[in-house]
């Protein structure tokens, strides 16, 4: 068994790191398994977002959220995370306009983000959402996390502080 | 500990976190306005004379936001507006080296180095802007 810190040296997982304004704090942390970062990394840079003259590109969504979830901004239920049913697996995801972040919560406000893709194909393609869902939990069941693994019961205040 | 960093432009980030923050200050603005007030969203797309879809949209970062649409709602809203630029402030950049309020325990060597643009003088030597 291991600690998430411990996890990071092995390379199982990365600590998400964003820079701050000046007037922001570390308040939430987020790591993520490479299949996360090489999506961020390989796939991020050429998807386009999906609403009719939008502004920001996903990147930039994305950026933006990690900037909020990590310096503690609140965050609003259900358009900014949501808990996937069933309640009891302890799946959520993360949102901005055009992405979506599957993982869990190993406890308030530390979020290990296994998967993301766009909303667009996730909409399109029937049954990615269940599973990326049941991904998340078999990656957590393989993970050597110590436990408690992860926050059960699906209420919103157990997992964000707002 | 390994991190990682998303990897954009510095000016596209300052942009899309600019966009981001005018957006939470109107989210803000319009559920203390409408908690206040006892109205809806619907009263207040009514009052603005859009379509409530559209206003949601708006404000949940599905539709672009115009400088109209937000002196808009800040009139809805009955709100001052208030922009300023201001130069950045490189000390207090400084300090995030330093892990406040982290909800585990972290070495403040596991944090990276917040990437801090100190180029503003030189970034104007390159470029002309022609008015008028």
């Amino acid at each position: 068994m291991a600690t998430l810190q411990e996890l990071c040296v092995s390379g199982d997982l990365v600590r998400i790191d964003v820079p701050l304004d000046a007037d922001q704090n570390v308040e939430r942390l987020i790591f993520a398994f490479p299949k996360f970062t090489e999506w961020v990394q390989n796939v991020l840079p050429d998807i386009q977002t999906s609403i009719l003259g939008l502004e920001e590109h996903p990147d930039q969504q994305l950026d933006a959220f990690l900037n909020d979830f990590i310096s503690g901004e609140a965050l609003s239920r259900r358009q900014r995370f949501r808990r996937l049913s069933p309640a009891d697996r302890g799946i959520w995801e993360l949102k901005t306009a055009d992405i979506r972040i599957f993982g869990w919560f190993v406890r308030r406000d530390v979020f290990v983000a296994t998967a993301a893709d766009e909303k667009k194909r996730l909409r399109d393609i029937n049954g990615l959402y269940g599973g990326y869902r049941d991904e998340a939990v078999r990656m957590r069941d393989s993970l050597d996390l110590d436990p408690p693994k992860y926050v059960e019961g699906g209420d919103y205040d157990d997992v964000v502080s707002n | 500990m390994t991190s990682f960093q998303i990897d954009i432009d510095p000016r596209k980030r300052k942009r899309g976190r600019f966009i981001n923050k005018v957006r939470k200050e109107l989210q803000k603005a319009v559920a203390e306005t409408l908690e206040q007030q006892g109205a809806t969203q619907a009263d207040l797309a009514r009052l603005l004379g859009v379509n409530r879809s559209v206003l949601s949209r708006r404000l949940n970062g599905s539709a672009n936001l115009t400088l109209s649409s937000i002196a808009d709602l800040a009139w809805a809203l009955d709100r001052d507006l208030n922009f300023s630029l201001s130069q950045p402030d490189y000390e207090n950049h400084d300090r995030h080296n330093q892990v406040l309020g982290s909800p585990i325990d972290i070495k403040s060597d596991d944090v990276a180095e917040p990437q801090v643009s100190r180029e503003g003088g030189s970034r104007f030597q390159s470029y002309h802007v022609a008015v008028g």
